[in-house]
């Protein structure tokens, strides 16, 4: 079986992680935070710790401003709904995430607000500050595309943040363990992940980075392990955003992956994902039949001839080749790239695939593609 | 007594708190508290010797630690 959809989630874990995953449920997997015995102490040290390993990662000095979340999903509905509490102007990109899409659709429909996308072909720069009306508050912006790879420079998102006074919420999710990310020379209002992708942690990880260790006013509360006469949340971060029991074999793995990710090197992971994912393009290229798409950041999307692409993944599937066809959650680069009613198919690496795995991919397409 | 207990709220902090005092070489033990000097319900603190209390103090106070002092109650047994 050859794993090519690791945009969706990365498999297979590496080992480092599956034997965190196993001492934590063995050992010492206790409630963190709430109480005295040591099982709960040593599964607050292992979530502190996976909080330390993620600042470290990120360059900032602050591990109590990372709070877990289940997804990147719940950790943007978490960012968007916190700082979107009035009828404002907010931008986004032209290849965002439903993760992104579906908060603000709510928020237009329950406050008013309005959002409207800027172009990411051409100079970025220019496109978004062109957007910017008197009434934007802020970016909501994804800076890796999950179909075509295409690449918003944070640094240029920070800029222009910093100087029109707009907060900025950053989905790192096709990024985050493929790209450095530096928030102490870029920084962002909040910068939400999934856990369970290229930091290679288990399902049900992920985590928001907040600049501000001050609560706003959230959609979640309960249980903190603290403050607990209070009828209301703590006020200072993570707690404040933590409510129930969290996952502590997930956070584990996910700080065993974080070091797993730094102890390759992220430029080494950049490197092995460009020679992958050029090698793919190249080899279908070649391929009657198929239409190739942009791709980068560990990700190629194509289609051939005229077939739905759902059904070429399953066809692929027959092979042993797991791919994912569709709309990937992302229908606005659909749109952009004209492939809204059959969507595409995308091929996508992680640092764990190997060459030849290429190769047969390659052959099972060309395959397909002959049989039209 | 020889020992004193500092509570900075949630679980998250008394960790921080540990790690910025061990890197100045003062130990300490993770403990958890009922009801704290506010009387806001369940709180992490640090027991720690009385002698490393005023260093302690200024590390909190350097990194924005906001502390209590936990008077341990007649039916505690810290």
């Amino acid at each position: 079986m050859i794993y090519f959809d690791n945009a969706a989630t990365t498999f297979p874990k590496p080992s480092c992680v599956l034997r965190e995953i196993n001492f934590c449920l063995k050992k010492y997997c206790g409630n963190p935070g709430r109480s005295s015995h040591r099982l709960s102490l040593k599964s607050s040290e292992a979530v502190y710790s996976t909080r330390e390993y993620i600042a470290k990662m990120l360059s900032v000095s602050n591990p109590e401003q990372v709070v877990f979340t289940y997804n990147a999903t719940y950790a943007l509905n978490l960012a968007i709904k916190t700082f979107i509490t009035k009828k404002c102007h907010i931008l986004t990109s032209d290849f965002e995430h439903n993760s992104v899409v579906r908060p603000l659709e709510r928020l237009k429909r329950e406050l008013g607000i309005e959002y409207s996308p800027f172009s990411t072909d051409g100079d970025i720069e220019d496109n978004i500050k062109r957007e910017i009306r008197p009434e934007t508050a802020g970016i909501v912006c994804s800076i890796a595309s999950n179909v075509t790879g295409d690449i918003v420079s944070l640094e240029i998102l920070s800029k222009i943040a910093t100087e029109n006074g707009l907060f900025l919420i950053i989905d790192a999710s096709q990024a985050v363990g493929h790209t450095v990310i530096n928030l102490s020379k870029t920084p962002c209002d909040v910068l939400c992940a999934p856990g369970h992708k290229a930091l290679f942690g288990m399902a049900g990880s992920g985590f928001a980075y907040f600049k501000d260790r001050h609560r706003r006013e959230s959609f979640i509360e309960g249980g903190s392990g603290s403050d607990s006469i209070n009828l209301n949340m703590p006020e200072l971060l993570p707690e404040a955003y933590e409510a129930g029991t969290l996952s502590v074999p997930a956070i584990s793995s996910l700080g065993r992956g974080v070091r797993y990710v730094e102890d390759i090197g992220i430029n080494e992971i950049r490197r092995k994902l460009f020679y992958l994912t050029e090698a793919m393009y190249e080899r279908l290229e070649g391929i009657r039949n198929v239409r190739l798409y942009k791709y980068g950041c560990g990700v190629v999307s194509f289609n051939i001839g005229e077939i739905q692409s759902s059904s070429i993944a399953a066809k692929l599937d027959e092979y042993g080749i797991c791919v994912r066809g569709g709309l990937h959650c992302a229908p606005s680069i659909h749109r952009k790239l004209g492939t809204l009613d059959r969507g595409a198919v995308r091929i996508s690496f992680s640092y764990l695939n190997k060459m030849r795995q290429v190769d047969k991919a390659y052959q099972a397409i060309k395959n397909i593609g002959e049989e039209l | 007594m020889n020992s004193i207990i500092v509570t900075v709220g949630a679980v998250t902090y008394a960790l921080k708190l540990k790690k910025l005092l061990l890197r100045e070489g003062i130990r300490s033990k993770l403990v958890k508290v009922d009801v704290t000097a506010e009387g806001l319900g369940c709180s992490h603190g640090l027991k720690l010797n009385m002698q490393d209390f005023y260093s302690a103090v200024l590390i909190m106070k350097t990194n924005g630690l906001n502390y209590s002092v936990y008077r341990p109650k007649s039916n505690d047994l810290f």
